[in-house]
């Protein structure tokens, strides 16, 4: 929140400055505090110093119908306040659950059984703020020629590319033939990025499938001229289910290590706020080299075998777990396993496309366990939650969801 | 009515006054449907998306700081909602060195979304300006920007072409629209 204001006081810094009557502030905003790095000041001077261009964006904001709108929003205003009046109380769960902090309950299928009761969570307006987090959609944003990056990440990719345009399950294929690369032996890198709030699956050119999950960057071969299959999970999560082709290598590359594959299923987790990079096999073999590190070669040979590798040293190792914790996504489902109550609300938030703070260190302890559609509406979900008995409640600031210790 | 110092407008804001409301709306409506057109490329589905993006704000009001942050808010709102209506639609069209040039570029980055803050927030503060000057000014500045010749703005407002010329040279000089500070900028930059 707080860069964003920052953005809007540089904008707004300019505007005076264009107008002519600037502060001192604005000038130094301007000349010295600019967020270079984001923003190409010298392009937007540009076009804000071509007459064609201001009167381009002068006459959208004349153009705009204020008496109208106002109206439309006041009817939408009294829409709602009508709808909240008529609308069920929140609900809890009817089954008997013991509300030891650590609950670790089963809730398949649970919002089924919800029952009347007296003591909402949440007051009508938290109702109302949280109705309006829905869950992500099938939706990508796909770069095509991109130069991939190094297999070591060390050179990331500079970030250019021929063409960027988004995409949709439907249109996907058309675009990726529409832009193929024409020369019969090219070689083509494309990049899919999937924003938070959104999911994707496609198919590559060898007949291999990938899921990607919310907030997930992946550079992957865009036809099959190259000797290997290498694909670069930048950031966040993918489930591979790998063609097989024994004299084509399917490579995926991620920060400090890679992951080698001959015809298997498995799922990697790779998000940034977290210092480990999770893959868990469910099919198959897979092959795990560490950068720079000849002998650090681990095979996972067994559904639920799962390699963790540090992000900073490196380190790596193995463990059993239940695959579907890992890969409940791919079918819909949040899958929490004594997961964090930080850990939930970073899954949450990433998929409703919201952000959150949780002002009480003591609520880091708590753990919850269950299982959820990723399509019910969040105020179901952390109904639930709440039940189990982790003690917390919501409060709302600067559009922030705020998580409360209750007493 | 300044929203970028008064704090007794703010407070009347989140205390829930309608009438605060309307001159909060009627001031940056406009921005933020120019700003989600950017991204839908299409006048109706913005202003809806923007007229939801208020109603979230209105519903969690009492929970901001400062104007500021509703205004943070609403911009995150929006791209929120607009990248997922973003489907099919690719081609966008953009300026650059006075030439208009169709590009295809993505919206979902957050260079777009920052790039995208500043513009509206820079063109939104001329237009503020624009907004002082005299009616009879004004319409003579839109149609001139319309591509209309001093002729043509004319014959329109019922007025002397010599008239049309006085207000141009006017309205530009009050409007202030400093090309000579661009270029020291510009210079200042480009080396």
């Amino acid at each position: 929140m707080k860069k964003t204001i920052r953005y809007i006081k540089a904008g707004e810094s300019l505007g005076r400055i264009l107008t002519g009557n600037p502060s001192e502030k604005d000038k130094q905003t301007v000349n010295s505090g600019w967020p270079e790095k984001e923003a190409n000041k010298s392009d937007i001077l540009r076009d804000f110093s071509d007459k064609d261009y201001l009167a381009h964006k002068l006459s959208l904001f004349a153009a705009i119908d204020i008496d109208t709108a106002w109206q439309n929003l006041l009817s939408r205003l009294a829409l709602r306040q009508t709808r909240g009046a008529g609308r069920i109380r929140p609900r809890r769960i009817a089954i008997g659950i013991g509300s030891t902090a650590a609950a670790a309950i089963i809730t398949f299928g649970v919002l089924f059984f919800m029952d009347e009761v007296s003591q909402p969570m949440l007051g009508e307006q938290a109702h109302t703020i949280l109705s309006q987090f829905i869950p992500g959609k099938a939706s990508a944003s796909l770069n095509i020629g991109v130069t991939p990056p190094t297999a070591d990440f060390n050179g990331i990719a500079d970030g250019s590319y021929l063409v960027s345009l988004a995409v949709d399950a439907e249109n996907f294929r058309k675009v990726s033939d529409k832009y193929a690369a024409t020369q019969s032996n090219a070689v083509q890198y494309n990049k899919l990025v999937v924003s938070e709030g959104s999911e994707f699956h496609f198919t590559l050119s060898d007949g291999s499938e990938v899921w990607m999950n919310a907030g997930s960057s992946i550079t992957y071969f865009a036809n099959n001229n190259t000797r290997e299959r290498n694909v670069f999970l930048e950031k966040g999560e993918a489930y591979f289910k790998v063609a097989p082709d024994p004299h084509r290598p399917f490579k995926v590359h991620c920060p400090g290590h890679a992951i080698e594959a001959l015809g298997t299923e498995f799922n990697i987790t790779a998000y940034e706020d977290s210092p480990f990079i999770y893959t868990t096999l469910v099919e198959g073999s897979v092959k795990l080299s560490v950068s720079n590190d000849a002998e650090a070669i681990e095979i996972l040979n067994r559904p639920g075998r799962q390699c963790m590798v540090n992000r900073n040293n490196h380190a790596v190792s193995l463990r059993d777990v239940n695959p579907r914790i890992y890969t409940g996504w791919k079918e819909g489902f949040f899958v929490f396993d004594r997961a964090s109550m930080h850990n939930v609300m970073k899954t949450l938030s990433r998929w409703y496309g919201f952000e959150f703070d949780i002002t009480d260190p003591a609520l880091y302890n708590y753990h919850f366990s269950g299982e959820f559609s990723r399509f019910d509406n969040l105020e179901q979900v952390l109904e639930v939650i709440r039940v189990t008995g982790i003690p917390f409640t919501l409060g709302f600031e600067n559009g922030k969801v705020i998580i409360q210790k209750s007493t | 009515m300044d929203w970028f110092k008064d704090t007794d407008l703010f407070d009347e804001l989140k205390k829930g006054n309608e009438d605060v409301l309307k001159t909060f709306f009627e001031t940056f409506y406009p921005v933020y449907v120019s700003f989600a057109y950017g991204y839908l490329d299409d006048r109706q589905e913005s202003e809806d998306i923007v007229q939801e993006a208020f109603v979230r704000f209105w519903e969690s009001r009492d929970t901001f700081h400062n104007v500021y942050y509703i205004r943070a808010f609403l911009y995150k709102t929006i791209r929120h909602k607009c990248l997922n209506v973003v489907r099919h639609k690719n081609v966008k069209s953009r300026y650059l060195s006075g030439m208009r040039i169709h590009a295809e570029f993505d919206t979902t980055g957050s260079a777009f979304f920052i790039d995208s803050i500043i513009r509206e927030e820079t063109s939104h503060m001329i237009y503020q300006e624009v907004q002082k000057l005299s009616e009879m000014g004004r319409k003579v500045i839109a149609f001139s920007m319309d591509g209309l010749s001093n002729e043509e703005i004319a014959e329109r407002l019922g007025i002397s072409i010599n008239t049309v010329k006085t207000h141009k040279v006017r309205t530009y000089q009050q409007l202030r629209i400093r090309l000579n500070e661009l270029k020291v900028l510009l210079g200042l930059i480009l080396g």
